[in-house]
């Protein structure tokens, strides 16, 4: 059995400014690491996720890479069996994932592609990233994202301005469903019941989204300087056929046949102050533009980890107004979903290395043979941050859709952490709300 | 959220896994007598490749790469600013046939032998040796320093290969009773952490001091 393996091209724009700038050779490399890792065989991957429908997915089947002059060929046809319920053979256990694309040009260029899908997808993944949420589902029975089952076909055709940033165009035909949460191991708090994944609309929708992903960092594992922006904006048509579960105000009319259209604008800026400080800084605005209402699987939240980590996750407060998920009057649906329509989110984050630690890289923790060193980081944060839904202005929770709420309603928290590098170990404390306790939580690599 | 008995399960399952190997060091050299504004830093690394399973999956002809990327930095009044960058790869692979480690580097897309050499040894002393990279050299006067961003890439390091290794390795024993069972499925467990940690790849920084030549 021949063995790939998917490699990222870690990859080098140098948009800076720079005065020099020596070319890439990542996206270019020629010879034996070329060839050998483009090579085609059959693969076997767990999907690096970890979650409550899924457990681990695991995908196998056969991967073919071909070039013909410019052009570069790739095709896989990848089978997906799902780990949850002991591996059970059902339909919710069973996906695929069939793609092909032909690519031209190394760096810039321009691809174009199709592919078949069966997959689970997180209604939110701008929060928080892959390994975060697997190791916490895994480690400590929390599964900080919800997910919806997407079935169908996508065409795309991207223009490759360098090799990490591009401009996307996709169109796609596909199905949702709601999966419901299953019996998946984790290390700790193993057979206690997960929070439910909502119901979400089931239906079939034809998407047509363009996204802008600009990226002009100097390192994509630890920047330093340089803009990370995703720009996205959706347009969906649809009809669906069984509605989830929302809250009172979230959708008063629920209305079958929708056509919809949804921003979604992520923007990360990278200062170095010195050698050894850092000063960065994100802001998530996202929601609804035009159309009729959005379908729950393209609303928004905040709180947890991943956006304002001093208010825990789902957290539901009877009597208040609850400006994270937007629900209202009374007891929320099971898993208290994602019901916003809009959402802003801003993130500050002050880095100073601390080298005075570097007595801990004198034997580097291992894992399977793998030596993870640590990068010792002291962090202060702040962050602010609220969802709310378009309509008739009404309790600080909706208002019209050319007025934004102002800020004493955000949620607020600041926290400090040690950044390892590998792991960070972090504390947030809400400023809001002052009853809410501080919150000790992991994150994985960086906040963002 | 994970609160602090998870918390500290974790850190401490991190840290049970077993110790030891070579203390990897990379380093950005100055230029003789602080020449800043004549000669480029040279760039130098020791134990990068020497633990155990980097050296096995070699020996199985598995590539390693190294990507560097070096920087010069300038100072500035509030936030510091990137004035050059310069990249290149190393790649490191065994020839089976052969039975000799052949090394290459590739600058500006063109590929350079370092050398084949008998022994992992050899061949790590070939890649690890200083490299004087081609950066474009500040102006006299000007406060600032130099940052090295350096990525080992193991291709080796896929599911596949490492579910065949816990199956071969642990997990059989464990099944006809030679290995404690529970050893395994921890096992397990880390290879399936580093696969969510993003393992296959390490990354290591290393900087000069600031200078004003």
């Amino acid at each position: 059995m021949c063995m790939v393996v998917a490699c990222t091209l870690p990859a080098l724009s140098s948009a800076q400014g720079v005065d020099t700038a020596g070319r890439d050779t990542t996206a270019e490399r020629l010879g034996l690491w070329a060839r050998t890792s483009r090579a085609s065989g059959l693969i076997l991957s767990s999907g690096k996720t970890y979650n409550r429908v899924e457990g681990v997915p695991v995908l196998f089947g056969p991967v073919l890479h071909d070039s013909v002059r410019s052009a570069e060929l790739n095709a896989s046809v990848m089978g997906i069996i799902r780990s949850a319920n002991s591996f059970h053979w059902d339909s919710q256990n069973l996906g695929h994932r069939i793609t092909a694309e032909m690519r031209v040009g190394r760096g810039r260029g321009y691809a174009l592609g199709v592919s078949s899908f069966d997959v689970m997808t997180p209604v939110e993944p701008w929060q928080l990233p892959d390994p975060d949420a697997g190791l916490a589902a895994l480690f400590g029975h929390r599964d900080f994202r919800d997910y919806f089952n997407r079935h169908g076909a996508r065409a795309t055709a991207t223009f490759n301005m360098s090799a990490r940033s591009n401009l996307a165009v996709n169109w796609s035909d596909e199905r949702w469903g709601s999966p419901e949460e299953r019996h998946v191991f984790s290390v700790f708090g193993n057979g206690k019941p997960w929070r439910a994944n909502p119901l979400t609309d089931a239906g079939r929708f034809h998407l047509a989204v363009f996204r802008a992903n600009i990226d002009t960092r100097n390192d994509e594992v630890n920047p330093s300087t340089g803009w990370l922006i995703l720009a996205e904006y959706e347009r969906g048509t649809g009809t669906i056929t069984d509605f989830g579960l929302t809250s009172p105000l979230t959708r008063p009319f629920p209305k079958a046949d929708i056509t919809y259209g949804r921003a979604l604008f992520d923007l990360r800026r990278y200062n170095r102050l010195s050698p050894t400080t850092t000063f960065n800084a994100r802001l998530v605005l996202g929601g609804w533009l035009h159309g009729d209402e959005l379908p729950l699987e393209r609303r928004f939240s905040v709180g947890g980890i991943g956006t304002i980590p001093g208010f825990d996750f789902r957290r539901y407060d009877p009597g208040t107004v609850d400006v994270s998920q937007c629900s209202n009057g009374g007891t929320p649906p099971p898993g208290n979903p994602a019901q916003c329509e809009r959402v802003a989110v801003g993130q500050l984050e002050y880095r100073q290395e601390m080298p005075f630690f570097n007595f801990l890289n004198a034997r580097p923790i291992r894992l399977r043979g793998i030596g993870f060193t640590v990068e010792p980081t002291a962090v202060a944060f702040v962050d602010a941050g609220r969802g709310w839904l378009v309509g008739p202005a009404f309790a600080d929770l909706q208002y019209s859709s050319h007025s934004f709420p102002r800020f004493g309603t955000f949620r607020t928290d600041v926290g400090l952490g040690l950044d390892l590098g590998l792991i960070g170990v972090y504390v947030a404390k809400a400023v809001s709300s002052s009853k809410e306790p501080a919150n000790v939580f992991l994150r994985v690599h960086r906040r963002f | 959220m994970p609160r602090l008995p998870s918390i500290s399960a974790l850190v401490a399952f991190l840290l049970a896994a077993p110790l030891g190997a070579q203390k990897v060091h990379v380093d950005v050299v100055p230029p003789p007598e602080n020449a800043w504004v004549d000669t480029a830093p040279a760039v130098a690394s020791a134990g990068l490749l020497a633990d155990g399973a980097m050296r096995d999956l070699l020996a199985n002809g598995f590539p390693a790469r190294l990507h560097y990327r070096l920087e010069r930095w300038a100072s500035g009044r509030w936030f510091d600013d990137l004035k050059a960058a310069f990249e290149w790869d190393v790649i490191l692979k065994y020839d089976v046939l052969g039975k000799k480690y052949q090394v290459v580097r590739v600058v500006n897309n063109k590929a350079q032998s370092l050398g084949e050499y008998p022994t992992a040894d050899m061949a790590d002393d070939a890649i690890e040796a200083p490299y004087r990279a081609g950066i474009s050299l500040p102006k006299k006067g000007q406060r600032g320093y130099y940052n090295l961003l350096l990525d080992v890439e193991t291709l080796s390091l896929s599911d596949l290969d490492e579910v065949n290794r816990w199956l071969r390795g642990e997990l059989k024993p464990a099944v006809s009773g030679k290995k404690n069972p529970g050893t395994a499925v921890g096992r397990g467990l880390r290879t399936l952490v580093v696969r969510l940690l993003g393992g296959e790849k390490r990354h290591y920084e290393a900087r000069t001091g600031t200078f004003r030549p």
